[in-house]
């Protein structure tokens, strides 16, 4: 975590004027050791894991209903949905990112949070052509630090999409 | 004047609208009463008509306000007497009442509609001019035509009421008297000096802990009131829906040539406003089942020694959690012979069936159902009385029918006090927490005490006091699939016996933990994967629950294994 700090730093340090109107901030968490990182504007709060009730009949991504003060919401176990390897989980300080996706107001749980950090444009490279762990679908681009370190962009609505779970009701 | 303002006073004005033609209903209605003074009634529908024309003219609803004043003209004439009033005056007044409902409507949507009057203000000059005269005014002549033009009046009524139903979204309005608000805010003051004295007592909560704990005990009695007095702000009086019934009864009465008396009691009582709306139309349905089918025709009565005027009571109390509204007429009563060989006719049940009177009374709310062989205006197509019971299900409520042959027929719908509040079970399917509508469990057994346990068919059935009852294992259905729990602790489960069809069921549950008052909440769209779920809640330990629709939850799981024949 302090090493990140470092980049975060670093990376800003260099950036022009003209460049930091080019910069939004991205909430960064962990799934694995990768860091993934989405634009604070879509996330509106980040709470711990609270205890999930089972609805069944959902498919193994859905981790169930979440008390959100009072509201109830669906977690989506964002490892699973993106077919991320869930062998090595390290599951210490699970985190979910509270989102809407249209009408519905979403919970993604993630290993870790790591950040909040301010990438530039210009350190996003959108031409991907290595495929990172069969996830390539959700990824939007992929930012490259110094030190070798990167951060994946996720499309987060593209990510957790759940239009699979909505059907007609019966009655 | 602005777009903007225009627009806003325009709203205003429909608002007010609708509320002042409703009230204008059940005066017009009120004039039908003979020997009773009219003036008061006549008094206060001028001033509505007055206040129209002038509120209407004001927000640039020309037409309607020019419209209102030939209404005026005609209600000052009535007044001052120089027109006497019959039953043709009150049904062109109601037609009125009718049209300028659903010009309101119109207007609603689409404040530029252009809206014609033409007819109606040509039948109310010559309503005007002919009855003037008092060579006319005695004529009693003018009731075939009046017949003749009430399936029109009728027609217009039944497009009003599809209206509602439609736009029926969140962003309807709702009337709250001051009073409800002025509760809710005294709660909240409450709480608020309750919250800064546990502020204070914070500073030492060991030295305080009697007062922190009578604080708590207060916070908690205000949490109580409210959850209430909000529900109360959903909640609505049944004044203007019975006042819709009553005016249903006497279109129905006069299209039959039946004379009938409507009595109200308890319109004063509350429902929440989603529940009367929907309860509406099925109401409408039910009230003019009793004019067609239950009321004899005056010849008839007086044959058999009853009244002339035949009387249907509307009634709505509170019992308990419940709320009541009973429809009840003292006509000829429900022949169950005839119904039963109808039932037969029409395929719902076999020759030869035996059925308790009640079963067969319930016949009369199953789809396709009608004792009548042709369908006329009113009734007999055989739908209305089936989406009465389905309307009551869906509102989580039970009908009853009494019924006594020549004396009447008593209709009672008992439903729960708001959609949002109920009384459920907090049941245990293997490791899962369920919520269960307790109005969906008739009875509960231990699957130990039963006498006998068997298999029928591939399905586990019970036998309860002679009455043979399938078993649906909820857990089947719902458990996690890893879950693996012995099938050598089956005789543990209880069974929730359930009346949620004509067949009764007995769904199996691990546990009972109890029965709460549950707060329903809507699912989300990506929530319905689970069978049966209708809502969801939150428990007292924080943590959500899902609510179970048994009949939802039958049908699903009935539709998805349709080899799983009921045994019965």
């Amino acid at each position: 975590m302090v090493d990140e700090m470092t980049v975060n730093a670093d990376a800003n340090s260099e950036l022009t004027s003209e460049q930091k109107s080019q910069t939004r901030k991205y909430l960064i968490f962990k799934l694995n050791d990768n860091q993934y990182g989405v634009p604070l504007s879509e996330v509106k709060e980040v709470i711990g894991l609270p205890s999930c009730t089972f609805v069944p009949g959902s498919p193994e991504y859905f981790l169930g209903l979440i008390n959100l003060r009072g509201r109830v919401i669906s977690a989506i176990d964002l490892r699973s949905k993106m077919g991320v390897d869930s062998s090595s989980r390290n599951l210490k300080r699970p985190a979910v990112i509270i989102t809407d996706i249209g009408d519905i107001t979403l919970g993604c749980v993630v290993d870790s949070i790591s950040e909040v950090m301010s990438i530039g444009k210009d350190q996003i490279d959108n031409h991907l052509e290595v495929k990172v762990n069969g996830d390539s679908d959700f990824i939007k681009g992929i930012a490259r630090f110094q030190d070798r370190s990167m951060i994946l962009i996720l499309d987060l609505k593209h990510a957790v999409d759940v239009s699979d779970l909505i059907r007609h009701r019966a009655g | 004047m602005s777009d903007d303002f225009l627009k806003e006073i325009q709203e205003g004005f429909l608002l007010e609208a609708d509320d002042l033609l409703e009230q204008a209903e059940g005066l017009f209605l009120n004039l039908e009463k003979t020997d009773v003074d009219h003036r008061a009634t006549f008094d206060h529908l001028k001033r509505i008509a007055h206040n129209f024309k002038g509120s209407g003219k004001a927000v640039g609803f020309d037409e309607l306000s020019s419209f209102c004043h030939s209404l005026e003209n005609l209600l000052v004439a009535l007044s001052s007497g120089s027109i006497g009033l019959n039953q043709k005056i009150t049904g062109l007044l109601l037609e009125c009442n009718d049209v300028l409902r659903s010009d309101i409507r119109t207007l609603t949507q689409d404040k530029l509609a252009v809206l014609d009057h033409d007819d109606l203000k040509k039948k109310l000059d010559k309503a005007l001019a002919e009855y003037s005269s008092p060579e006319t005014n005695h004529e009693v002549t003018a009731l075939p035509t009046s017949s003749a033009e009430v399936p029109q009046d009728h027609k217009t009524e039944k497009a009003n009421q599809n209206n509602p139903s439609k736009k029926s979204g969140n962003d309807e309005f709702i009337k709250i008297p001051l009073k409800k608000i002025d509760d809710l805010l005294n709660t909240f003051g409450e709480q608020v000096i309750f919250l800064s004295a546990l502020d204070f007592y914070k500073e030492d909560i060991v030295a305080h802990k009697e007062d922190i704990t009578r604080v708590v005990f207060n916070l908690k009695r205000i949490a109580f009131d409210l959850q209430q007095s909000t529900l109360t702000l959903r909640m609505v009086t049944l004044k203007s829906m019975f006042s819709k019934l009553e005016r249903a009864i006497r279109d129905a009465a006069l299209m039959t040539r039946k004379r009938i008396n409507t009595i109200i009691t308890g319109g004063d009582n509350e429902l929440d406003k989603v529940i009367v709306d929907q309860l509406s139309d099925p109401l409408i349905h039910m009230v003019r089942n009793s004019v067609d089918h239950g009321i004899e025709t005056s010849e008839l009565r007086a044959q058999r020694e009853k009244p002339v005027i035949g009387t249907i009571r509307l009634n709505a109390q509170r019992e308990g959690g419940a709320f009541v509204i009973e429809v009840s007429d003292d006509g000829g009563g429900l022949d169950s012979d005839r119904i039963y060989q109808k039932g037969i006719e029409k395929g719902l049940i076999k020759e030869g069936q035996q059925m308790t009177r009640n079963e067969i009374l319930e016949l009369i709310f199953e789809n396709g159902f009608s004792t009548k062989d042709a369908a006329s205006e009113l009734s007999g197509r055989g739908v209305g009385m089936n989406v009465v019971k389905e309307t009551i299900l869906s509102l989580k409520g039970s009908y009853e029918i009494s019924s006594e042959v020549g004396k009447g027929t008593t209709f009672r719908i008992r439903l729960p006090l708001s959609l949002s509040l109920f009384n459920g079970l907090l049941v245990m399917v293997k490791n899962e927490k369920f919520i269960i509508p307790s109005s969906q469990v008739q009875e509960i057994v231990k699957i130990n005490d039963v006498e006998q346990l068997d298999i029928v068919g591939g399905n586990r059935v019970i036998q309860l006091r002679n009455e043979v009852i399938e078993l649906m294992d909820i857990s089947d259905n719902l458990a996690k699939p890893c879950d693996n729990i012995d099938d050598s602790n089956y005789k543990k489960n209880m069974v929730l016996i359930s009346n949620v069809e004509k067949t009764k069921i007995g769904f199996v549950v691990s546990q009972i933990l109890g029965i709460q008052r549950i707060v329903q909440k809507p699912l989300s769209p990506e929530m319905t994967a689970c069978p049966g779920a209708s809502g969801v809640t939150i428990l007292g330990d924080g943590n959500p629950a899902i609510i179970l629709d048994l009949r939802v939850f039958r049908e699903v799981i009935q539709s998805n294994n349709p080899n799983r024949a009921l045994a019965i």
